[in-house]
């Protein structure tokens, strides 16, 4: 609980100590005339030249912003496509299924030449 | 409920010149608190310069003619604290800020007059805005609070500690004034 130092003496003396004082002849006409100057400084950047302030960005920064852009492209770039991925896969199915087919083909044939080797080209053979 | 005033803070942004008609309002509240934080006339108008140079970059988060003067009071307790760490100021008491004598030499006495200021300017940063605050501004003890940034316990305890530190001296004075006055 604030307990106030009882003295109405001293802080009448205080009050008329600290009371208001009138600012120095032409106080008001200085202060506009720093608020005018700091108006002049900040109006370039009022109209967005921001191309300018990009280049006053300091040479780090800026480094900085095109490794990063770099690297959003790279991998934009990397991501393989689904449908690129499934259309190759029926190419390979394809393939192989031809690959197969021509195997079969060959084996096929290469059975009924042993066959001709074995019991002459026109022997039937029997079950018997 | 009233809608605040935004008289002064629209004219300020259409216009810098503008910004005139808030410094026309608080100019005596600036430079009273400056002033009375380190008594010497010609920091006080530099941080009051600095204090509105502050306002004007952060108009735009304004809302109302109160919250101007709020915000200034605040902008200004802080550049005066922050000046005196900064330069180490040393305190002084600017003869030029006390009324000149008038005979017969009534209230306000010099001397006296003389020596509070001395002692107040004497007193650490904070407690001394705490003071200043107090007994020009007229602000509760929640408003000097805020305004500082401070808990309201802390305020009541440097606002009595400071008036502890002025009274014996203060006190002493008188008897001197009134044995002078009575001797005459």
């Amino acid at each position: 609980m604030y307990r106030p130092v009882d003295d109405p003496g001293l802080e009448r003396e205080l009050r008329r100590l600290l009371a208001r004082a009138r600012p120095p002849a032409g106080f008001r006409a200085r202060v506009m005339r720093r608020i005018r100057d700091e108006g002049e400084d900040r109006a370039p950047r009022k109209f967005g030249l921001w191309w300018l302030q990009l280049a006053l960005l300091r040479r780090g920064a800026l480094a900085l912003a095109v490794c990063a852009c770099c690297v959003l492209l790279l991998a934009v770039l990397a991501i393989p496509d689904p449908s690129d991925h499934r259309a190759s896969e029926d190419r390979a199915a394809t393939v192989a299924e031809r690959e197969l087919a021509e195997v079969l083909q060959l084996a096929g044939s290469q059975w009924v030449r042993a066959q001709n080797v074995a019991f002459g080209p026109d022997e039937e053979i029997s079950d018997d | 409920m009233d809608t605040p005033s935004t008289r002064l803070l629209d004219a300020a942004r259409d216009d810098p010149a503008g910004f005139e008609g808030i410094v026309n309002a608080t100019q005596g509240l600036v430079f009273s608190i400056a002033l009375g934080f380190f008594r010497n006339r010609q920091i006080a108008e530099d941080v009051s310069q600095e204090a509105y140079l502050a306002l004007f970059r952060n108009l735009h988060k304004l809302r109302s003619d109160l919250h101007v003067v709020n915000w200034l009071r605040q902008a200004t307790t802080r550049k005066c604290i922050d000046y005196s760490r900064r330069i180490r100021h040393r305190p002084f008491f600017d003869l030029a800020a006390v009324d000149e004598p008038r005979v017969p030499p009534a209230e306000p006495d010099p001397l006296l007059a003389s020596e509070l200021g001395r002692r107040v300017a004497e007193l650490p940063p904070k407690m001394r805005m705490v003071v200043i605050l107090r007994f020009q501004e007229d602000l509760k003890l929640r408003e000097i609070a805020e305004t500082l940034e401070m808990n309201v316990n802390t305020v009541k305890t440097q606002l009595r500690r400071a008036l502890i530190r002025l009274r014996p001296r203060v006190e002493h004075l008188r008897q001197e004034v009134s044995y002078v006055s009575t001797s005459r």
